[in-house]
């Protein structure tokens, strides 16, 4: 133990290295551990947790299909080749949308070619045969499409058919209305040459440079978008899709869903078949043949489910895409009809198992490469076991501890004790004990606040203010009444994984202007994985300030290795910080002539640090919650060895720190140890995070513990 | 034996079901767990107990340090020393002349006579390489000694850098009193640690402690393995009615398994960390936080759990005569009685000897079945 303060004065305002520095460091042990705080793993799980990220595959495909063409393809790339390609994308991605709205709900319409292709023929009998001006032939169309749609969705929804096998059908009776129509009025149609301003708009008009048409999807697009991911009926339709029973336990009403949804996907064939027949004039019967084949590929590339529940407008577009673009691409490659249907069948078939595998494998992959190992060194490990003579020599003083509510409370991780002598104490269930009267014998739940409440302290008014794991800092009211005071702080921009909410509050102190300091012991790992920050070892916590007064809550230092107790030092300017997995701690001045100083307080403990509290004599109680064992620091050296070890064998039998012992120890202000308290077999207190003196006793708490242990200070 | 990390993972891809003898199998069958161990009788408050041998007389021969012991009277509680021995003493058996062969660590194999004088009987093989590491014994009715010396680099407590350097040097001996020669014949065992011979007397059967396995020796011709892949060390054999008894003085975990394939950190863990604090199978827990903790080992809410990942941990197994384990006495994580290092039945009483718990235990051999 080396009382680092006075010994290695760190430059005034200059951040002590956030990690333990060897004596004599040479470049090369630096370099190592620039590379290993480098963690290109850590970037590639983050970024694959964003839900943006979903159709990552889609869009390189998508990618890979215009760099592909641009260079094999002649004049792929040539501006008149895109507008026309646009217009022929905005009719494709409009069929690709409904396709896309019916399979969320959790079903399939295979009638979308009929539909797009019968639309198309009664636009243009209506306006050729019918002689209907254009702007209602083109609402009546659409209204036929609707209809279309409602017979889809009717049988599916009401009649609870099953939407494969009643699209199938509706797709061969649209096709022989479509056929009908055909072979009555074909000759008819082809004599007629329509003249009117909005149906040539209709088929060759542009806006700002981009065909009508693809305008019109690029709205649609939009009113999709906050339609499907912000309305009421968008919720809906994704709830459906996931899980249909679950839906209608919530009150869906999961038929007139599905209705709406079918008479969606009707309404948007209408569109595209009035965009195809302003832009070709073609009543053929042959328009959207084989339609659905290519829409399906092109809404599963995207990476809509086929169970439903899962996608966005923008897959179906990017899907839509890709399929227009590889059509369009191979057309000018001189390749022949039959080539593309065997391209396109391939591309769905690998589209598919990559939606599966991706699907399945992504949370797997995030899962496996989270935890993700550091370097971290530690000084020499001093000899403490008996007969050592090291002021941290184990002895037996913990042995005789009474036990204060043994058996009644489970993971006290901190304990504290109010001006009447009563003892409070958080447990993992989220609730706040209070024990009182002779020999603690009477047990209130003084609050029940969720999470599992970690460090304490009183504030002036009588407040006890709590970090919750899990929740944020909470105080309660000597009444019992609990309110938040803060659960979130700034984030940190340069990180992808947005850390503005408090996930590990742990210790708290209140400093003589009211302000409450308070660590984030990890933002990276829930409450119960605390330990798995350590097998980690990187710097992912941080000292927070809440100020009453304003309100606020601010980020004061960042990135620190698991930050864990905080204590305001006697000074008034100054917090100590222990941090846990550095077996540091460090001196933070808030306030006078030092503020924004940063300094090692003592380094290179022979164990981990928990909390740390003020003793009545001017010194620090420090609790060790557990000890470092020689194999777990070599461990600790060799970060491939621990992720082999993660990756190899289950969680249970991985290498831990050691924590099984651990002991109370009081330091004074120059950094020296002064005596210590152990319980070497472990059996009253194993693990020991926290210890609170109060009228000449002191009393320990434990974060795996039943039982707050009191002992006679002498 | 180089393990390519790489190829080791391609090959779990390839092969996820081939087994390589790294998954450490359950205790289920006749291994099922229970605590046996904890509630049988103890004889003798011995430290360390090696071996416990009832002799002729009525008395309990018990190997502790550099010493034999013999305890006797009712319920064993007197005690007086047999002999002492230049080396840690191992196993023992009795001869048909009433003296006592003690396998001595460092030493070999050594007889103490009914008057307490010892020689050194076999020191040497026939080719003149030490056996410097004895680890059971058995006796034919012909008077000859066979013998299995564990390893030709480690002896005693070094054990466990034979496992971590992952030698296989033991060897089967045989050592004939008629003729004072010592043959070899076996070699190459990973740390051979049990020997006894089978009913008829025309086979030995021995264990392998590193290998996991228990093999079957004709007197004459190449041994083979008739149980692999147990999920414990196996150690001392001894006889019992149409079966063996298995001493299993540590059980293997994924931990140490693992950590024996990553040759840098055992490296590195040997050169600069006590043994007692490495990560290896104990016979005893020091209840110390420098022993290297697994995740399973947290104590909470006061207590460990039984099935913690066991760095030492108590176990006897009840062999059939093909070696199927039929039954097992246990003593589990946060018990005490770890580390058998011999189980010996004599009549319908059966001793076990508790190394990491200090004492012999005794047992009816009804019970275990």
């Amino acid at each position: 133990m080396t009382a680092t303060a006075p010994m290695r004065p760190a430059p005034p305002r200059r951040r002590p290295a956030e990690r333990n520095v060897p004596e004599q460091e040479t470049l090369r042990g630096r370099l190592r551990h620039l590379r290993y705080r480098a963690s290109p793993q850590q970037v590639f799980a983050e970024l694959f947790e964003k839900r943006w990220m979903e159709p990552a595959i889609p869009v390189a495909i998508l990618a890979g299909v215009i760099v592909f063409f641009s260079i094999a393809a002649p004049g792929f790339a040539s501006p008149a080749n895109l507008l026309s390609t646009a217009a022929e994308l905005a009719e494709m991605s409009l069929i690709c949308l409904g396709m896309a709205v019916v399979m969320i709900s959790g079903g399939i319409d295979l009638s979308v070619g009929a539909m797009f292709g019968l639309c198309n023929m009664v636009a243009i009998l209506l306006i050729t045969v019918a002689g209907v001006p254009v702007v209602p032939a083109i609402l009546l169309t659409v209204v036929a499409g609707v209809a279309l749609g409602g017979v889809n969705g009717v049988i599916v929804a009401y009649l609870k058919a099953r939407p494969f096998l009643t699209t199938l059908v509706t797709l061969i009776i649209f096709r022989g209305v479509l056929n009908l129509l055909d072979l009555y009025f074909s000759a008819k149609t082809a004599s007629v040459f329509v003249v009117d301003p909005v149906w040539e708009w209709f088929g060759t008009g542009k806006v700002a440079g981009l065909p009508f048409g693809f305008v019109t999807l690029l709205v649609v697009l939009v009113a999709g978008h906050v339609l499907l991911s912000r309305s009421r009926f968008g919720w809906h339709v994704t709830a459906v899709g996931a899980s249909r029973r679950a839906a209608r336990h919530a009150g869906i009403r999961v038929e007139r869903v599905l209705l709406f949804s079918y008479v969606a996907a009707g309404a948007l064939c209408a569109v595209a078949g009035v965009f195809y027949a302003a832009r070709l004039s073609s009543a053929s019967a042959r328009v959207g043949e084989g339609l659905e084949l290519n829409v399906l590929t092109a809404v599963i590339l995207g990476g809509i489910s086929l169970a439903g529940g899962k996608g966005t407008v923008w897959r179906a577009f990017i899907g839509a895409a890709t399929i227009s673009l590889l059509g369009k691409g191979l057309l000018l490659m001189d390749v022949g009809g039959e080539v593309l249907q065997t391209v396109l069948a391939v591309v769905l078939i690998v589209a598919v198992g990559l939606d599966t595998k991706w699907g399945k494998n992504r949370g797997k992959a995030i899962q496996k490469s989270y935890v993700n190992p550091t370097l971290l060194e530690y000084g020499p490990l001093e000899d403490i076991r008996p007969g050592s003579g090291s002021p941290f020599e184990i002895n037996d003083r913990l042995r005789d501890a009474e036990s204060i509510g043994l058996g009644e409370v489970e993971g006290p991780e901190d304990v504290i004790v109010d001006a009447e002598g009563r003892v409070y104490c958080g447990t993992r269930q989220g609730w706040i004990l209070r024990f009182s009267g002779p020999g603690f014998a009477t047990r209130e739940v003084f609050a029940r606040i969720g999470g599992h409440p970690l460090g304490m302290a009183f504030a002036a008014n009588g407040d006890l203010v709590v970090c919750v794991g899990g929740m944020g800092l909470y105080a309660v009211s000597p009444d019992g009444k609990h309110r938040k005071l803060s659960d979130e702080t700034d984030r940190t921009w340069t990180r992808l994984r947005d850390d503005s909410r408090l996930r590990m509050a742990d210790d708290v102190d209140i400093t003589p202007d009211g302000k409450i300091w308070f660590s984030e012991a990890t933002t990276r790992f829930d409450m119960a994985d605390w330990i798995l920050d350590g097998v980690e070892g990187r710097p992912n916590g941080r000292l927070v300030c809440h100020d009453p007064a304003t309100g606020r809550t601010r980020t004061v230092l960042r990135d620190l290795v698991f930050p864990n107790g905080i204590c305001a030092c006697h000074d008034g300017e100054s917090l100590l910080i222990a941090q846990t997995w550095l077996c540091r701690i460090l001196r933070y001045w808030h306030s006078g002539p030092n503020e924004g100083r940063l300094e090692i307080f003592m380094d290179n403990f022979p164990g981990y640090l928990d909390n740390i509290n003020r003793a009545s004599d001017g010194t620090y109680w420090v609790a060790l919650n557990g000890m470092r064992s020689p194999a777990y620091d070599l461990a600790m050296r060799m970060p491939k060895f621990r992720r082999r070890m993660m990756k190899r064998i289950p969680r249970d039998e991985w290498l831990y720190p050691s924590m099984n012992h651990g002991c109370v120890a009081k330091v004074s202000e120059a950094g020296e140890v002064l005596e210590t308290f152990w319980d070497p077999g472990g059996e009253k207190h194993a693990t020991i995070t926290s210890m609170r003196e109060h009228d000449g006793f002191l009393y320990i708490g434990g974060l795996e513990n039943n039982r707050v242990g009191r002992i006679r200070l002498t | 034996m180089p393990r390519v990390e790489a190829w080791e993972l391609v090959k779990e891809f390839l092969f996820p079901g081939r087994s390589t003898h790294r998954a450490v199998p359950p205790l289920d069958g006749g291994l099922t767990p229970n605590d046996a161990l904890e509630s049988l009788a103890t004889v003798a408050g011995v430290a360390a107990p090696e071996d416990a041998c009832p002799d002729l007389r009525g008395g309990l021969l018990v190997s502790t340090g550099r010493q034999v012991v013999r305890r006797s009277g009712p319920d064993f509680v007197r005690s007086e020393v047999v002999a002492d021995l230049p080396g840690l003493a191992g196993a023992l058996a009795l001869t048909a002349d009433g003296a006592v062969l003690v396998c001595v660590a460092g030493t070999g194999l050594v007889r103490v006579g009914r008057d307490g004088t010892t020689s050194v009987v076999a020191g040497t093989d026939e080719h003149g390489v030490p056996i410097h590491c004895p680890t059971d014994l058995a006796v034919a009715a012909d008077g000859v000694v066979y013998l299995t010396d564990g390893s030709v680099r480690h002896h005693g407590p070094d054990w466990v850098r034979d496992l971590m350097e992952q030698n296989a040097t033991g060897r089967l001996l045989r050592y004939d009193p008629a003729s004072g020669r010592t043959a070899v014949l076996a070699g190459g065992l990973a740390y051979a640690a049990g020997v006894c011979l089978a009913p008829d007397e025309d086979a030995l059967v021995v264990s392998e402690a590193w290998a996991h396995r228990i093999s079957r020796f004709p007197l004459s011709g190449p041994g083979k393995p008739v149980r692999e892949n147990l999920p414990g060390y196996p150690g001392r054999i001894n006889p019992a009615p149409d079966g063996y008894w298995l001493a299993v003085f540590a059980l293997r975990t994924q931990l140490v398994e693992f950590v024996l394939t990553q040759r840098d950190y055992v490296t590195e863990m040997m050169r600069t960390v006590e043994p007692d604090h490495w990560i290896r199978p104990a016979l005893r827990g020091l209840d110390s936080g420098l022993e290297p903790l697994q995740g399973g080992q947290i104590r909470k809410l006061g207590v460990i759990k039984p099935w913690a990942p066991p760095r030492s941990y108590g176990l006897v197994a009840r062999l059939d005569e093909e070696g199927y384990v039929i039954g097992s006495m246990h003593s589990r994580g946060g018990g005490r009685r770890h580390g058998v290092t011999s189980v010996k039945q004599d009549g319908d009483r059966v001793f076990v000897a508790v190394h990491g718990g200090d004492r012999v235990l005794t047992a009816e051999a009804g019970g275990t079945r």
